[in-house]
């Protein structure tokens, strides 16, 4: 397996040079979406955050901008995540390829995992540039516990890639599953998560679910990790909770992508043409 | 002279009929794909949800106080609702809605390898453009209504209604159609050459969002985004269409962003097509246009 994985990362890194416009769309692109969330935020409250005092009370953060920027930039990541792995089965299943490469690789699973890890390097890149761009323009300030955040962003990416799994599910069932996994990860994501306002706006029973989702966990851990400075024995029993949902995301990830290929086989439905 | 302008008039007649002819081909294309096409229809709301909740928790209620100051507007919920609109019914930069617009139609028929001879047939090239502009003016602009619609039922926004508000308002959301369908011309032109799509998001979705103050103040922009967003004629359509339903526009007089906004339409219109124009040319001179 992992020679089979090990060679779909390169056949990744090899395939994702030859087309450099994707890398400039999702280097510079996010920004252009996160920023204006930031100004309006800036416009409502005042440069400095001069009306924000119902957010001190809310949330007990004094950095605002930190506190909407942080989640953001990790919305994106896991929004550039969740594309590349569905596109890469999408794009297989468009030009056709799908039905060859499984045939010919053992583990189904090492086509997404050997992806991952080739799209891992671009994601560094990514993180980087959308943090470079908010320290310079967007004024974002940080109090960072390097062990703590490193700890928190591992975590969070696991979880990522295990919903990634599910997503890509997605992929071999729905025809034009792009939209919808755009409109989950954007949308669901960004209304469930406590990614730009806290969770207790909601009903009780809405709170409750929306803490299922790993990212809810994840976004509040890195607010701590950047913001906060918090130190790891004091962010870990949120933190044992964001590991055991990626657990569970993983299970079911992987369970929904074994199904959905079996299925997908038996049905004929592996090519779009 | 009789028979020229009843040619005219014929031939007149013949491109409207290719330019519906193509509108219809795409709506018919993009019902095949039913989410997406559900999610087109009612992506905007999906996009403003978490505007305005976080709107509405930054501010603990609908009243910002710096709007107030620097606006004299101070339900925000009137401010972002006027500019989304006007934002919407330009159709670019939502983040919701993918492979939309008349540069992902090129590059579509281009990836599967129809576009040559969709250009063999018997209509100016630019029906193309035009056709599938018409689908997504239409479709941007039931946007617009449904948003309208809905702030005026739901939201109690604070609008100033005038009836030479609402004719301005009306005119310039038309302007903005035409900018739509105008800015595909060049939309498609970069999609051509780069030979990727997402390019064009990147050139021209995702800054517009960034250079219009759709629901932010531009005078917040750090530069040189805010010097963008200044020489960018999409702000002032925005801001006039805000402020012919509010009380007064932040950029400009009214009168003048109007003015802007007409000769901006027809600029656009201008380059879009000639430039258009120069690289299928190219194109199909050097044997570029097909992919494969």
């Amino acid at each position: 397996m992992l020679m089979e994985v090990i060679t779909t990362a390169k056949y990744g890194l090899i395939s994702d040079r030859r087309s450099y416009g994707w890398i400039l769309t999702t280097t510079i692109g996010p920004f252009f979406l996160m920023a204006p969330f930031v100004l309006m935020a800036e416009s409502l409250v005042g440069p400095g955050g001069r009306f924000n005092e119902p957010f001190f009370e809310a949330t007990g953060y004094s950095n605002y901008l930190g506190w909407l920027i942080i989640p953001l930039i990790a919305l994106n990541t896991m929004n550039t995540v969740f594309s590349n792995v569905s596109q890469s089965l999408h794009a297989q299943k468009t030009f056709g390829t799908l039905e060859r490469i499984l045939v010919s690789m053992q583990y189904p699973s090492s086509l997404l995992i050997g992806r991952c890890i080739s799209h891992g390097t671009f994601l560094l890149w990514f993180v980087g540039v959308l943090a470079g761009l908010s320290f310079l323009f967007l004024g974002l300030e940080v109090n960072v516990n390097a062990v703590s955040a490193v700890v928190v962003i591992a975590g969070h990416l696991l979880a990522v890639y295990g919903m990634a799994f599910a997503f890509a599910s997605m992929f071999l069932w729905i025809e034009d599953a792009f939209i919808v996994q755009t409109a989950l990860s954007r949308v669901v994501f960004g209304l469930f998560t406590g990614a730009t306002f806290p969770l207790s706006i909601y009903p009780d029973w809405v709170e409750w679910l929306a803490r299922l989702i790993p990212f809810t966990w994840a976004f509040d851990l890195e607010r701590r990790a950047f913001l906060l400075a918090e130190p790891l024995p004091s962010i870990a029993p949120d933190l044992s909770i964001l590991l055991g949902l990626t657990l569970v995301w993983w299970i079911i990830g992987y369970g929904c992508f074994r199904i959905m290929l079996n299925y997908s086989k038996r049905k004929g439905r592996l090519g779009i043409y | 002279m009789i028979g020229d302008d009843g040619h005219s008039q014929s031939r007149a007649r013949e491109v409207g009929s290719a330019i519906y002819t193509i509108a219809r081909n795409e709506l018919l294309l993009q019902t095949r794909y039913r989410t997406k096409f559900l999610l087109d229809l009612f992506s905007p709301v999906l996009a403003l949800a978490p505007i305005m909740l976080t709107a509405y928790f930054l501010t603990s209620g609908r009243e910002s106080g710096n709007l107030a100051q620097s606006v004299g507007l101070p339900d925000h919920f009137t401010f972002i609702m006027l500019g989304y609109m006007a934002f919407a019914a330009l159709g670019v930069g939502n983040p919701i809605m993918h492979y939309t617009g008349s540069a992902w139609t090129m590059r579509m028929l281009q990836e599967t390898g129809v576009l040559e001879r969709n250009l063999l047939a018997p209509m100016p090239r630019e029906a193309l453009i035009l056709g599938t502009g018409l689908y997504y003016a239409v479709l941007y602009l039931f946007h617009v209504a449904y948003v309208l619609a809905a702030s005026l039922i739901f939201l109690d926004l604070d609008f100033a209604l005038t009836a030479s508000g609402i004719a301005v308002a009306g005119g310039i959301l038309i302007a903005m159609s035409l900018m739509a369908i105008l800015l595909g011309f060049l939309m498609s032109a970069v999609s051509l050459v780069m030979r990727d799509g997402s390019v064009a998001l990147l050139v021209i979705h995702r800054p517009f969002l960034l250079l219009t103050g759709a629901y932010f103040l531009v005078e917040l922009l750090p530069q040189p985004f805010r010097f963008l967003a200044m020489v960018n004629p999409l702000a002032y359509a925005i801001d006039a269409f805000r402020g012919s339903l509010s009380s007064s526009t932040l950029l400009l007089p009214l009168a003048v962003e109007c003015f802007i906004v007409i000769v901006s339409t027809v600029l656009i219109g201008i380059v879009g097509i000639w430039v258009f124009r120069r690289i299928l040319d190219r194109q199909l001179r050097t044997g570029e246009l097909s992919i494969y």
